[in-house]
């Protein structure tokens, strides 16, 4: 998806070399062992269930691979996806109007991540420990904001966000799917997300170019801020309330669909389809653990192996250390 | 004077988070009267000790240019498994506590190959240990929280040295210590510092970084079995949800402890002070009866603050060296 790639070797070497190629290697197992075992897998509707609830953190990924591109992280999206949710349920109890509230909420992930951006863009400090304590700031503002309390939202129109079906296809997943194809056309056909990829494989080069890394990286952390604020809404939408810890935890699942879809943490490297394959994969390997009744007890255990093993298959098969 | 002036010359990067420190303590004596006494300073000691050996551990990895995301699934398996074998096996109170620190070490010396030989990096690998080892001690215990009865075992977490010092708060000072001086004093420290601030260079001159990278992951993974152990004893139960998300905890201190995550710059002793600040902010926090909520947003902005002030610290000092040098090309030209 990079681009660089020299296409020789045939259709069949690219394929299996491609960023995609392991997440639907890994959904292609899991799948097949999950059918194999479980009774209740392959159904339309466990499938249709499986990817609307990954919606949410698919949309997260989208934000979170722009960030990681540039050789980024940001752990604080788990953060200000729960500030969201608040944040919109507040103003929904305030009166104001499912659209207000949710502009409200996007703005609140917006300037989460003009805060990010400034620390790592403007002060140079390490992406992980400024969005650690922005992680703090947010959750810590999220508690007072609320009182520590769940809202409850009880606003039709808000609520539709997660109930409307357009197509046979519920609107989670329409809104998953334009913000890949988004971030997609964004990396692979705009001069800033040539920028970001330049950014990643080699800042100080890409500076000497004439990029302005800095305001890249700025663009990137808001970008990201935003889409942990529209999955927070999506997901407030879906449970019908705001909770003060909601999306805890959350930052880890989108880091890893980003990883399992071939992006590399030190930057310059990833796609958006196949961080979404990534998150897909996730969602299908939770899924499957549970059908297939391993004791409650491992089902950690398999989930943290499953995932460090395509990762691992992946670092190996595209020979490249990450 | 001149023996503190050189002292603080060569411990630069300790200083401020110490002056940060006393500031606190200041500040919250004079804000509430309960703050300042030993009972509640021993207290304050006896809260961190367990995130501050932890965060020795964490040290070492950050140092070599690492990063442990694992230490708190290690934390709740050692306890799991001391408690398992001191209440379920009928082990000894010592085969049980060194089972639970190899258990600690061997998750380290995982990491540590996963990270030197597959080629993961070590945020992935880790990240993927988290998970891994947390269903590993929640499938040991089946789930159930394990009381420990054993004088002999609690003792650890709770006999008092004369009547005074909590075993944990001696066992975190020492470790403190024995670091600070394996780290500044020792060669194995030089070969540390070398491999995490030039792995290239240090493995030239014949430091033989892969061992002692691997020597880290292993020293860390003991030190969080350790904590974990520490702070079965005190609670007397052993429980596979012990110490969700301390990670954070940790790495929040090593930060406030001045140590880089670039790698080879850092010390044993900020990251020390860096856990009895957060120590400090909880407690002052806690006893002015501010509520809850604000204690991770005010940790949040004190380590944004803390790393600020270093950054434009060193943005300073570059613009300071970049005037001098132009005054002097002037001075040169002229």
């Amino acid at each position: 998806m990079t681009g660089t790639k020299p296409a020789a070797g045939g259709l069949l070497k690219r394929a299996a070399t491609s960023d995609s190629a392991l997440a639907v290697f890994g959904i292609v197992v899991v799948s097949l062992v999950a059918t194999a075992f479980g009774e209740h897998f392959l159904s339309f509707s466990n499938f249709e269930s499986v990817v609307k609830s990954q919606s949410i953190i698919a949309v997260m990924a989208m934000g979170e691979l722009l960030v990681i591109i540039p050789g980024g992280i940001d752990i604080s999206i788990g953060a200000t996806f729960g500030l969201a949710g608040s944040a919109a349920a507040l103003s929904l109890g305030a009166g104001h109007s499912p659209l207000t509230a949710a502009l409200i909420a996007l703005a609140c992930g917006a300037a989460v991540g003009l805060a990010n951006g400034f620390f790592v863009a403007k002060l140079n400090i390490v992406p992980f420990i400024v969005t650690l304590g922005m992680m703090g700031i947010v959750r810590g503002l999220i508690f007072i904001l609320t009182d520590a309390q769940s809202i409850y939202i009880d606003n039709p129109p808000f609520l539709a966000v997660d109930r409307i079906v357009v197509a046979w296809i519920p609107l989670p997943i329409w809104i998953a799917a334009a913000a890949c194809i988004f971030m997609h056309i964004l990396l692979s056909r705009s001069v800033l997300g040539g920028r970001a990829y330049a950014v990643g494989g080699d800042e100080e080069a890409a500076r000497m170019l004439g990029v302005k890394t800095g305001r890249v990286k700025m663009f990137c952390y808001v970008v990201s801020g935003l889409a942990a604020a529209a999955a927070g809404l999506m997901s407030a939408a879906k449970v019908e309330a705001a909770y003060p810890r909601a999306g805890e935890g959350y930052e880890f699942e989108a880091i890893a669909a980003v990883i399992v879809g071939g992006a590399s943490i030190t930057g310059g490297k990833g796609s958006a389809p196949a961080a979404a394959l990534g998150a897909l994969f996730i969602g299908i390997l939770k899924n499957a653990i549970i059908q297939m009744d391993i004791s409650q007890y491992w089902q950690q255990t398999v989930n943290g192996f499953a995932v460090i093993l395509v990762i691992m298959l992946s670092a190996l098969i595209s020979g490249r250390r990450r | 004077m001149n023996g503190i002036r050189s002292w603080m010359r060569k411990n630069a990067d300790v200083v401020g988070i110490i002056l940060v420190m006393a500031a606190l303590l200041l500040l919250f004596s004079l804000l509430s009267d309960s703050f300042f006494t030993s009972s509640n300073l021993m207290r304050i000691m006896l809260n961190v000790s367990a995130i501050g050996v932890m965060a020795l551990g964490e040290c070492l990895v950050i140092v070599i240019g690492g990063i442990d995301l694992g230490v708190s699934s290690v934390f709740a398996l050692s306890g799991v498994t001391a408690g398992m074998l001191i209440s379920r096996a009928g082990v000894g109170v010592p085969e049980a506590v060194l089972a639970a620190l190899a258990a600690g070490g061997l998750v380290g010396a995982v990491n540590g190959f996963l990270v030197l030989k597959t080629g993961l990096t070590p945020f992935i690998a880790t990240f993927g240990m988290l998970s891994m080892i947390r269903g590993l001690a929640y499938a040991l215990s089946g789930g159930y929280t394990i009381s420990v009865y054993k004088r002999s075992f609690t003792a650890i977490g709770m006999y008092n040295v004369g009547d005074a010092v909590p075993v944990p708060v001696i066992i975190f000072v020492a470790l403190a210590m024995v670091f600070q001086i394996t780290m500044k004093k020792t060669s194995y420290g030089v070969r540390l510092y070398a491999t995490g601030g030039n792995p290239a260079a240090a493995a030239y001159s014949g430091i033989r970084t892969g061992w002692i990278k691997f020597s880290a992951y292993v020293v860390c993974g003991v030190l969080a079995g350790l904590a974990g152990i520490m702070s079965a004893a005190k609670l007397g139960m052993a429980a596979s949800t012990a110490g969700m998300g301390y990670e954070m905890d940790v790495i929040t201190a090593v930060i406030l402890g001045g140590v880089s995550f670039n790698g080879g710059v850092g010390s044993a002793l900020g990251v020390a002070v860096g856990a009895v600040v957060m120590g400090i902010i909880r407690n002052g926090l806690l006893i002015m009866n501010v509520s809850a909520y604000y204690q991770t947003l005010i940790i949040g902005l004190v380590i944004l603050l803390v790393v600020s002030l270093d950054a434009m610290k060193e943005k300073g000092l570059a613009k300071l060296l970049l005037t001098l040098r132009r005054r002097r090309r002037r001075e040169g030209s002229a």
